[in-house]
């Protein structure tokens, strides 16, 4: 059950990059808030390291699994581990849980230009406009989406590096200090925001697939989650420096605010905010952009005679009412929230029954 | 049949294409550089309203090129307006310009007395301009003494924009009696962690020409401006926090004036006693500086003048900080120090137990015992030694 003239592609670089590109996301932005609501000053650097630590050691699971079964899709290996309909099952639940992770970045990056740049142009037709490249882009084949990661790579890992590098100056050490006051559960809770915002390495179940030789794929894919450990834990100290504890955990946008900290002098860059915006309409469409790719290719594992070009098609505009479902800004934070829980709980349980599975069978005896 | 197709579908691309919901042609905005914030004349407690004060561009009158059409007025124009919301007051100016109003390169806003003396009307007031998204988290925040709307009608030299004029002024450095100018973006912070701060106060002195009135201590619980420190208090002030302002100090050596340059302030702050009702600080403070002008004729390459222009220094130092301590622990019973942040930063444990009653209550801040050490290098004595040879003493 090979995906037909498709495998064998990319390289595992590309598998690195495509986790960077897709974990950088929407919570890249939240995650400073949801971090210092919990802890005190700059402790939250803890819950990323510890965050990415984990979510580091189940990438490798993770993609080890996969890269066992070299180009099968993730139907094919999970059917083969753990039974056929229980694979079904599993694959249908990913396609609605990428579905919904993507008509959620649709409606984001809608809220955020509605927000920073128009506020006359009505939130549906950016979110059409956003949506219809996304489309263009899911139409073409699955290594146009990796070109275009590796072409965009720089300039996201740059526009970050711009947003963390600019306001050094104004980092004040009286929020950074003391450290370690903050109590255990709130570490704990932090933790778990922070593994919430690195879940983007679930795209390497069903992208392995495509890895020529996929050996050392388990490492890149943890390489790209250390990388943005390290990008999140300098943006986080970079947030709290800067703008403080208790104002990162008032702001909606931390991440973003923090370029409006910032005065260029010389007149022609005063404001770099909105030379950022672009970079973060990246970052946000890399991972729509894959999140719905996974959607469609997902769907297209379990009912194998669908055209690619129709399942998009019926998908789109249920994606596009979707993310016009939530009707303002409290109920989105809330789907918000219970989406990646169950992000969360759903990747762990697959991982570890596909892991249990594994073992037991004493890996892909097949090969 | 394709080919029309094709062409037709351009067509009516270009129709719908091209719109844009928010366009905004530049001559439809009307530019705020500096806004003024005033009670407004029949505002009582009960009801109390504000009066906004917009300075706009004039963009014709700018420049000074042209020649034909241009007119010769001012380059600003002030707008006034009652109300209950700034945001309400604003879009209310909009019937008078026509325009859109555009906060984008809005600087400073000026806050009257009356409004920061009025409990919770300042951090009321500020929540705007950080909703706002276009106003970026770098507005400069100044009290004002008087009416807050007058600055904006000063007539400076050589700047045609007043709200220009006092953000240059503000971006200055060169002045001991003023700390680091407060920008909206910092004092989010210190109004959620209700931190006291100290804010600069400007006041006009002539129609020409605008001063630093002082320093304004805010207090984190009365949430209100509760005091101003002003010219000597307010110098000392900046030896305890001051960071990036310097400025000169005058001293008298040899029963001569004197002006002494301060060059650096290092100033580090220890905690001696931990008890509760009897902390005792002790703040060190080191000094550089350089001679600026002798009255005097004294020999400065001697060491002897040296010293004593060091020892006299010092003892101004130390004056003037000891002066503004104590207003600040008796006057104000504010703690506009940062000797708060410092035990919050170095000792957690202790600031929990005190921070609801720091600068308030029973108000542990005044009870607590500042000593000051000051430490005093003259580093150069200019480039001269001595202008006339006089009687010196040395």
């Amino acid at each position: 059950m090979k995906l037909q003239s498709e495998e064998g592609f990319i390289s595992d670089r590309d598998i690195m990059i495509a986790v960077i590109s897709n974990i950088i996301g929407l919570l890249t932005l939240t995650l400073p808030r949801l971090l210092a609501a919990n802890t005190n000053s700059s402790d939250g650097w803890l819950a990323i390291v510890l965050g990415g630590g984990i979510v580091s050691f189940f990438a490798y699971i993770v993609s080890k699994i996969a890269s066992s079964f070299p180009n099968q899709s993730f139907f094919s290996y999970a059917s083969y581990l753990v039974s056929k309909p229980l694979a079904v099952f599993f694959t249908l639940m990913f396609t609605l849980q990428y579905l919904a992770i993507a008509s959620f970045q649709v409606r984001e990056i809608s809220v955020l230009a509605h927000q920073y740049l128009f506020d006359q142009t009505p939130r549906e037709v950016i979110a059409l406009a956003f949506l219809l490249v996304v489309i263009y882009a899911v139409s073409g084949s699955h290594a146009a989406i990796f070109r275009l990661n590796v072409l965009f790579l720089p300039i996201i890992i740059g526009g970050l590096l711009i947003l963390i590098l600019l306001p050094l100056g104004f980092i004040r050490t009286e929020n950074l200090l003391p450290v370690f006051q903050t109590d255990i559960k709130g570490y704990l809770k932090a933790t778990y925001s922070s593994i919430t915002s690195f879940m983007g390495f679930g795209i390497v179940l069903f992208y392995i697939a495509l890895v020529k030789s996929p050996e050392n794929t388990p490492k890149m894919a943890v390489r790209g989650v250390l990388v943005i450990t390290f990008l999140n834990l300098l943006l986080y100290i970079v947030c709290i420096g800067v703008l403080g504890n208790l104002t990162t955990e008032n702001l909606f946008f931390p991440s973003f605010d923090l370029s409006r900290t910032v005065d260029i002098p010389g007149g022609f860059f005063q404001r770099f905010d909105s030379i950022l915006f672009v970079v973060w309409t990246m970052i946000i469409f890399t991972t729509a952009l894959m999140a719905f790719d996974i959607a469609v290719m997902t769907l297209m594992m379990v009912f194998e005679k669908l055209k690619k070009i129709k399942v998009i098609f019926t998908l789109s505009p249920i994606l596009f009412f979707i993310s016009m479902l939530p009707k303002d800004y409290l109920e989105l934070t809330k789907v918000s929230s219970v989406m990646s829980s169950f992000i969360v709980i759903y990747l762990v349980i697959v991982t570890i029954l596909l892991g249990v599975a594994y073992k037991i069978k004493g890996g892909n005896q097949n090969a | 049949m394709r080919r029309v197709a094709v062409v037709f579908i351009l067509i009516v691309c270009t129709v719908f294409v091209s719109g844009c919901w928010d366009k905004q042609e530049i001559e439809q905005r009307a530019f705020v550089y500096g806004v003024a914030i005033d009670l407004s004349e029949d505002s009582s407690t009960s009801n109390p309203e504000i009066k906004l004060t917009q300075q706009l561009i004039v963009p014709e009158n700018l420049t000074n090129m042209g020649g034909g059409g241009g007119g010769s007025g001012p380059a600003f124009q002030n707008l006034s307006k009652t109300g209950k919301t700034l945001i309400d007051i604003s879009r209310e100016t909009i019937k008078l310009t026509s325009r859109r109003i555009d906060v984008t390169h809005l600087n400073v806003a000026l806050f009257s007395e009356d409004v920061v003396k009025e409990p919770k009307m300042f951090e009321q007031l500020v929540d705007v301009f950080l909703r706002e998204r276009d106003a970026r988290r770098g507005i400069k925040l100044v009290i004002a003494s008087g009416k807050a709307e007058e600055l904006l009608t000063v007539e400076p030299e050589h700047e045609k924009i007043p709200a220009e004029y006092i953000n240059k002024m503000l971006e200055e450095t060169g002045n001991l009696a003023i700390l680091d100018i407060v920008r909206v973006g910092d004092i989010q912070e210190k109004l959620l962690a209700r931190e006291s701060f100290p804010i600069a106060q400007l006041k006009m002195k002539n129609p020409k020409e605008i001063i630093y009135e002082g320093i304004a201590v805010y207090n984190g619980h009365q949430e209100k401006v509760v005091g101003t420190l002003k010219d000597e208090e307010a110098k000392g002030l900046s030896f305890f926090r001051g960071k990036r302002h310097t400025g000169t100090i005058n001293i008298e050596v040899y029963r001569k004036p004197a002006a002494v340059e301060i060059l650096k302030i290092k100033t580090k702050v220890t905690l001696k006693n931990k008890e509760m009702n009897n902390l005792k600080f002790l703040v060190n403070v080191d000094v550089n500086g350089l001679i600026a002008e002798q009255f005097g004729t004294e020999n400065v390459m001697n060491e002897d003048v040296l010293r004593e222009f060091e020892n006299a220094t010092r003892e101004k130092v130390e004056e003037i900080m000891r002066k503004s301590v104590d207003t600040l622990q008796k006057d104000f019973q504010t703690d506009a120090l940062g000797l708060g942040v410092h035990l919050k930063k170095f000792h957690p444990k202790l600031w929990e137990s005190v921070k609801g009653n720091w600068d308030y209550g029973e108000n542990y801040f005044s009870q607590s015992t500042i000593d000051i050490n000051t430490d005093v290098t003259i580093e150069t004595p200019g480039t001269i030694n001595r202008t006339a040879l006089g009687g010196g003493t040395k």
